[in-house]
């Protein structure tokens, strides 16, 4: 059966609207159960820090100072921007892009982050 | 309800372990009708350590309440002392938000305080050796072209069903700054987008459409030695990497504006197994030229082989 472009257009933005907003809100609000949105196999870049596996990713968030950002196998990639500032740190502009998964189940479709890479983009302070 | 009513209701909850169902329609509940939302829940303390005792803990998990109002009395009206076992509560209910009517500030969500520091930046990510060759050996010939002067040469790169978005994010109390601001109409930075059904019309879908839209974009001469190439997915097969850096504007009427960007690509095998794009993601910022110009490479050709590994 074949699904039309348009329907999956629709569906991609769904998930990516939906993604952006429960992960930024889970890594503001409750970062403790943010290691559950990535797959087990999941791979995480940061700033080219390479971070695998779940201990890795949990371990990893834990240690990250805290911060307020203003953002049959089915896979969305999800790019987002803007500006981020941690504690300690003075603001950054940031661009991070994501590539979800979905797991289906009988009952349900779960989308979960199969890589994660994020990157300040700072290039006047090369 | 009364404080006593409500600990009993609590107990009762905790009761029906061998019915998950019934314990998860009690949970149901919220303004948005989310199954993971509680209503706030009052244990008193004593409870609280029984059931630790008794192998509860469990079930009281899957409650995933934001409110708690735990104490020595129901209905505490006045915060108590903090609690010392404040580490396991939020094992148990990592959702919580506020205790006692009272917002949890939020650095009780990190188990260290003040001796937290972001990782240092580090370069680019490739995977493996032969990656960072493939990458490169990609990158440099789709710039030789798109920054050459004609793109209708990049068809023979795209798939016949790639797609390609552009995300222009534009600053309005800066307007000075974007020039490509003028491509906002296409943009399809989805927060800009007041019509989500925008989402399909503004999309390149196809690779002639795609290589139709880049004959309209800017000239522009890439410069390599900014280039950080970040491997998503590391495999030969599928290919996922982003590259970010700096180009100029060239050829127009002004004066050449530097701007920063993002692109995200991902190749598969084609037919004939080489590789080709099949998703190609843009994102262009304008950078003051004041800040960037004395930083930008020296004009020549911007080919060569990848930058020393340095900080970004």
């Amino acid at each position: 059966m074949s699904v039309d472009f348009k329907t999956y257009v629709d569906q991609a933005c769904r998930a990516a609207e939906e993604f952006v907003h429960i992960y930024y809100e889970t890594m503001d609000k409750r970062r403790r159960v943010l290691p559950r949105l990535y797959l087990d196999t999941a791979t995480l870049l940061w700033n080219g820090n390479v971070v695998t596996g779940m201990d890795g990713i949990t371990n990893f968030f834990e240690m990250l100072p805290s911060k307020q950002a203003t953002p049959s196998q089915s896979t969305v990639l999800v790019v987002t921007s803007g500006t981020v500032k941690f504690d300690g740190s003075h603001p950054h502009y940031y661009n991070q892009n994501f590539l979800l998964t979905a797991q289906s189940t009988p009952n349900q479709t779960v989308w979960k982050i199969a890589s994660d890479c994020f990157r300040f983009q700072d290039w006047s302070n090369n | 309800m009364k404080g006593d009513e409500v600990c009993q209701e609590a107990q009762d909850l905790l009761r029906f372990d061998s019915d998950p169902g019934v314990l998860y329609h009690a949970t149901e509940v919220g303004p948005t009708g989310r199954k993971d939302m509680a209503a706030s829940l009052q244990i008193h303390e004593e409870n609280l350590h029984k059931m630790k005792a008794e192998g509860e803990m469990d079930q009281v998990k899957g409650l995933e309440s934001e409110e708690m109002c735990v104490g020595t009395k129901p209905l505490c009206s006045t915060m108590p002392e903090k609690p010392t076992n404040m580490g396991e509560l939020l094992d148990l209910f990592p959702k919580l938000l506020s205790l006692h009517a009272q917002d949890l500030p939020l650095s009780v969500f990190s188990d260290t305080g003040d001796d937290k520091k972001l990782p240092v930046c580090e370069g680019s990510v490739y995977g493996s050796e032969t990656l960072k060759d493939l990458v490169w050996k990609f990158l440099k010939q789709y710039y030789s072209i798109y920054d050459g002067g004609d793109r209708q040469s990049l068809l023979s790169a795209y798939h016949d069903n790639a797609c390609f978005s552009l995300s222009t994010p534009f600053n309005p109390e800066e307007p000075s700054l974007v020039s490509w601001g003028k491509f906002s109409k296409d943009s399809r930075a989805m927060k800009q987008l007041k019509d989500v059904g925008l989402c399909v019309q503004v999309m390149k879908h196809t690779k002639r459409e795609i290589v139709d839209f880049f004959r309209v974009l800017p000239k522009t001469q890439h410069d390599f030695s900014s280039f950080v190439v970040d491997m998503c997915v590391p495999r030969e097969k599928m290919l996922c990497f982003s590259v970010g850096g700096k180009f100029k504007e060239v050829g127009g009427m002004c004066e050449a504006r530097v701007c920063t960007f993002t692109r995200t690509f991902v190749l598969i095998p084609d037919s004939d197994s080489s590789l080709c794009i099949v998703k190609d993601q843009l994102t262009v910022t304008d950078v003051n030229p004041k800040e960037i110009q004395s930083t930008f490479f020296s004009p020549g050709p911007c080919f060569g082989g990848p930058p020393s590994q340095k900080q970004q």
